[in-house]
């Protein structure tokens, strides 16, 4: 059987929202499908061939780290378009997220430049949005409700920076409860084609294994042959899943 | 009359605190918010009180246990020691903790163990003699933000201190080792040879790259976390040479031990973080003047208080409770239960405030690693996210029965009742809020159910 291959971007540099846990979210649900699925982890300096992944996944990062991020990230620009050019599936978090826009403008107006490959942009702001929060998958994007029928989302944001979306891109998830990207439009995250991108950690997937399922189909379906990835079994992580949203609806 | 004010704060917090006790409570946080409001210079008059005799411990991990170490060495010697207990380390915990300690006029000793971005409130006013940084790691970040600002508000906090003030500092911690640039007298502890396997953890290192120009640290030996010999791959930053060096640390049976200044010492844990603690707490004791004899004596069995690896018998069961609350602390003890045989776990996870609310840490744990290695016969994920507990077990490959009992007590409860398979301890391992709970329950457990009255 092909290996499925996971490429995880700067796992030294951004790494503090315990982002790795999507990595291994992934992997595992891949092996406990019967695939023998890999993650290379790719840093800063390092070459890579990101087409040659099934999945690209980059968490989040502090502010010092980010700049160093930034620089690599836009000399890999063509690999990047490489690879959602050859379907490979992109999932970006927070600080990663933030690069995968024109730009982030910080609190002092320094402009970071991003990859431009969400047609969005991001500005610093002084208030940190935290907590748990929950949004419900936008149907039109096309990988909405699953075949468990969940639809709902959970996560636990934590961002300054509040993102701004264009026309060329649509939110990821709705805002039932949080902040979402900007604490205004109730958008949360960005989906354009196979890259998306949300501020929810948590780590995003432990609690979303429909979420995990469908972006896995979808990098699935670069192979040509339609395949259909068999159920598990979930209750645990959605008993995880009702807790935050029980949570949130009592608070 | 100049004082006359933080008298009378004193004597409104003093009258609070008699009537908590009256109705039964503990009070470790309102009368120093009381006196605090009635006089809000009271900390520098504190301070001016206890001149030359204040030792504040701040840092991410270890902040109770080496304030323990170092409260016990300084009463073995004959010192009165003023220390917050409870590990009520914001302002009003340490303003109340004075208040009921303080008696001016007398050679006391203040301990006081300090969160860090309190430090900054607390540093220029109370002037302290010394102040011990323990470690940094990413902790709570809901409260305190990146690591980075938690370093820069310590570093601040230093500033605003007396210039011949003493930092007894973590030479294996690069990010504590970055706070030696910016004060003049400074104390360095680490370990320099241990026939431990230390090894990588796959931890989180916060501090991998330099501090000073970026580059990436390379470690010619690591302990754990961060912590370890290491070196900048471009520019000079490197682990400062060892004031006080560590020797031979090694492991005895449920010990660990150690040598400082040509004594040995022993621990009654085998947490290797605990031995960077024992460090500070000699360090610091030798600084108020504790003697070489007393420090000798005082290092046999150092104990680490209240819920760090403490061991219980609970009704014949041999129970080790200890607190976790991020990534670093949790992996060291999970390197303990690896070196049990048959041992049961039951992991405690809350989200309360003091708990930190984001609990995605537990995913930057090596769990993985500890499932393949440990002989565990059972696992209880517990606590207010007893399920997020579950789901990070299940992915890092455990393939037996979780069981998730959500709560505290009554989960531990249910747990010593249930027939145990292997003759192993049960380890709980808890975040913070469940943690002095369940230590009073183990120790009033009479076991077949049975709970003597708290
Ligand atoms: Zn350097």
């Amino acid at each position: 059987m092909q290996k499925f291959r996971i490429a995880h971007l700067y796992p030294d540099l951004m790494e503090v929202y315990s982002d790795r846990g999507n990595v291994i979210v992934l992997q595992q649900r891949m092996k406990w499908r019967g695939y023998e699925a890999e993650v290379d982890f790719v840093t800063v300096g390092e070459t890579s061939t990101l087409r040659d992944y099934d999945i690209v996944f980059a968490g989040g990062g502090e502010d010092r780290q980010q700049a160093i991020v930034a620089r690599d990230l836009l000399s890999r620009q063509g690999e990047m378009e490489a690879a959602l050019q050859s379907g490979s599936l992109v999932l970006t978090i927070c600080g990663s997220y933030q690069l995968m826009g024109h730009y982030f403008q910080t609190l002092t107006g320094e402009r970071i430049e991003g990859l431009g490959l969400l047609d969005l942009y991001t500005v610093g702001s002084r208030n940190r949005l935290i907590g748990n929060a929950a949004g419900i998958l936008q149907p039109q994007t096309g990988n909405g409700v699953n075949a468990s029928g969940v639809s709902t989302v959970v996560g636990y944001e934590n961002h300054s920076g509040r993102t701004y979306l264009g026309q060329g891109v649509r939110a990821w998830f709705e805002v039932l409860s949080g902040a979402g990207n900007n604490g205004s439009d109730a958008g949360e995250g960005a989906q354009q084609g196979g890259l998306y991108g949300t501020y929810y950690h948590g780590p995003l997937l432990a609690k979303n294994p429909h979420l995990a399922d469908d972006l896995l189909q979808q990098a699935m379906a670069r192979r040509g042959s339609p395949v259909q990835l068999s159920r598990l079994d979930d209750e645990l992580e959605l008993a995880a899943h009702r807790h935050i949203l029980k949570k949130l609806q009592t608070k | 009359m100049g004082n006359l004010r933080p008298r009378i704060a004193v004597f409104a917090g003093k009258c609070v605190l008699l009537l908590l006790r009256l109705t039964g409570r503990k009070g470790t946080t309102l009368p120093g918010a009381v006196a605090l409001k009635a006089a809000p210079d009271l900390l520098s008059w504190m301070g001016k009180q206890l001149s030359g005799r204040v030792i504040l411990i701040t840092g991410t991990n270890g902040k109770t246990t080496t304030a323990n170490f170092l409260t016990n060495l300084l009463k073995l010697d004959g010192i009165d020691v003023i220390h917050n207990t409870l590990g009520a380390n914001l302002l009003t915990g340490i303003a109340t903790c004075l208040l009921n300690g303080l008696r001016p006029g007398t050679e006391q000793v203040a301990v006081l163990e300090v969160d860090e971005a309190t430090m900054r409130h607390v540093v220029p006013k109370i002037l302290p003699a010394s102040i011990v940084v323990t470690n940094f790691f990413r902790d709570q970040m809901d409260r305190y933000g990146e690591v980075d600002h938690v370093m820069e508000l310590v570093g601040q906090a230093i500033s605003l201190g007396d210039p011949a003030m003493k930092l007894i500092l973590n030479a294996d911690d690069p990010l504590v080792a970055a706070l030696g640039a910016i004060h003049e007298s400074v104390i360095w502890y680490g370990i320099e040879s241990t026939g431990l396997d230390t090894g990588d953890d796959g931890d989180v290192r916060d501090g991998r790259h330099c501090l000073v120009c970026g580059s990436q640290l390379k470690y010619q030996r690591v302990f754990y976390g961060g912590l370890g010999h290491y070196g900048c791959s471009f520019c000079e930053f490197a682990r400062p040479v060892p004031t006080v060096p560590i020797m031979d640390v090694e492991a005895g049976l449920d010990k660990l031990q150690f040598t400082i200044w040509g004594m040995t010492g022993t621990l009654t844990s085998k947490a290797l973080y605990n031995v960077y603690n024992a460090a500070a707490a000699l360090i610091g004791a030798s600084m108020m003047g504790v003697s070489t004899a007393t420090l000798s004596l005082g290092m046999q069995n150092m104990e680490t208080g209240l819920g760090r690896m403490e061991r219980f018998d609970a009704a014949g069961r041999a129970v080790v409770l200890t607190l976790v609350k991020n990534p670093t602390g949790f992996n060291q003890a999970l390197r303990v239960l690896e070196t049990e045989t048959a041992v049961e776990v039951q992991f405690i996870l809350n989200d309360l405030y003091a708990d930190g609310t984001d609990v995605s840490w537990i995913w930057d744990t090596n769990l993985e690693r500890v499932l393949q290695q440990a002989q565990i016969t059972r696992i209880t994920a517990s606590g207010t996210r007893a399920f997020d507990m579950a789901v990070r077990l299940k992915y890092a490959g455990w393939s037996g029965q979780i069981d998730v009992q959500p709560g505290d007590v009554q989960a531990v409860k249910t747990l010593l009742e249930l027939p145990h398979g292997g003759s192993g301890p049960l380890y709980i391992l808890s975040t913070y809020t469940s943690l002095y709970k369940v230590r009073d329950f183990l120790l009033n457990y009479k076991g077949g159910g049975a709970v003597a009255e708290v």
